[in-house]
């Protein structure tokens, strides 16, 4: 199920992780096991971790269970599909060593490598289809970009250098960002067009 | 043969001609894509489901069952979470494809034949993944 992300690979729905905020969790048997309570990150990898679930229903709380990416069958545009029951774990299992996307990434300072700060992440954007990559931010725009907090979205390469609270990237990246989710999705197909955007990428732009 | 043709249909005993109920809806083995059983209201014996080897006949104007004794129905157990017409239907993918309109199926074999979507669109019955509680599940046909 799982694919590296190949050059050419035609780009599918993109969705702000929060927006991923209260999809069911559909088995393929078709019950509801839950809903996506929250998005948690494998920074390392620039993909989805798992999720942890709420119950259904407006008045839910959380539920103690999650969902790690391995069990993931598919994250759709209207559920995201496990195959049964079983793969469901303990919620410690997605949860150790991340934060929720809400911790980890949001309000973290985009940084070039050449050091100059050019936003502020609002929420980290993830393509839906079988691979739950990150493949862009939402972020907060400083002056470096030429407006002062208005909300662009950068596309990030595969493996994106990513901590808790800086995410750095090539400066050239900075050069190519969009207004919305539509001209996200035309830069992040330019990218694979061009098969860049792979390990590695941050530190082209070294200063001399 | 439409399950929303047959839906309503009486349920008679090839016994003693008795009315045994209604026909109210179907329980489906998604994973063989074939009806198990019949799901039966205004039953006047025990129980409210029965098992599809029971089934004689599916007629124009009646459903012909082999047995009148009551000791054949059984209750309806896991399978009365199944609901099929007007359930939410859902690719593997996790992308709706509208609700479940109707489904034909071939009355000598149980074997499911299409699923008719609110959309308009047609689905092999040899597509359906599960029946559940929230969805009907169906796969995505192979690319050629």
């Amino acid at each position: 199920m799982r694919r590296e992300l190949g050059k050419g690979e035609p780009v599918r729905e993109l969705t702000p992780a929060a927006g991923l905020t209260g999809r069911p969790v559909v088995t393929l048997g078709g019950e509801a096991v839950g809903q996506v309570k929250d998005v948690v990150l494998d920074a390392v990898n620039g993909r989805i971790a798992g999720f942890t679930l709420a119950g259904r229903g407006l008045f839910s709380g959380p539920l103690r269970k999650s969902v790690p990416w391995a069990g993931v069958h598919a994250l759709g545009t209207d559920a995201v599909m496990i195959p049964s029951e079983e793969v469901l774990e303990d919620k410690a299992a997605v949860t150790t060593g991340e934060e929720a996307s809400g911790g980890l990434v949001r309000g973290a300072r985009v940084l070039t490598d050449l050091g100059v700060q050019v936003g502020t992440v609002r929420d980290v954007i993830v393509e839906a289809g079988g691979e739950g990559a990150v493949v862009g931010v939402e972020m907060s725009s400083t002056e470096a970009l030429g407006h002062h907090e208005a909300t662009v979205f950068l596309a990030l390469g595969s493996r994106p250098a990513m901590t808790g609270d800086t995410l750095m990237v090539p400066v050239r990246d900075t050069e190519d960002v969009a207004g919305d989710l539509t001209g996200l999705a035309a830069a992040v197909r330019r990218r694979r067009l061009g098969g860049d955007g792979g390990p590695g990428a941050v530190g082209e732009g070294r200063a001399l | 043969m439409l399950l929303s043709q047959t839906v309503g249909r009486p349920v008679v005993s090839s016994a003693d001609a008795s009315r045994v109920g209604t026909v109210a809806g179907l329980v489906v083995d998604p994973e063989a894509g074939r009806i198990t059983a019949l799901r039966l209201e205004d039953t006047k014996v025990g129980g409210d489901v029965i098992a599809w080897e029971d089934v004689h006949a599916v007629g124009p104007d009646a459903v012909v069952v082999a047995t009148a004794a009551a000791a054949r129905f059984t209750a309806a157990d896991s399978a009365g979470d199944q609901k099929l017409l007007g359930q939410r239907l859902l690719t593997e993918l996790g992308a709706s494809a509208g609700t479940l309109a109707d489904i034909t199926f071939d009355p000598a074999s149980g074997l499911l034949d299409t699923l008719h979507t609110s959309r308009g669109d047609r689905i092999p019955g040899r597509l359906l993944l599960g029946c559940g509680s929230y969805a009907v599940v169906v796969r995505v046909a192979a690319a050629p």
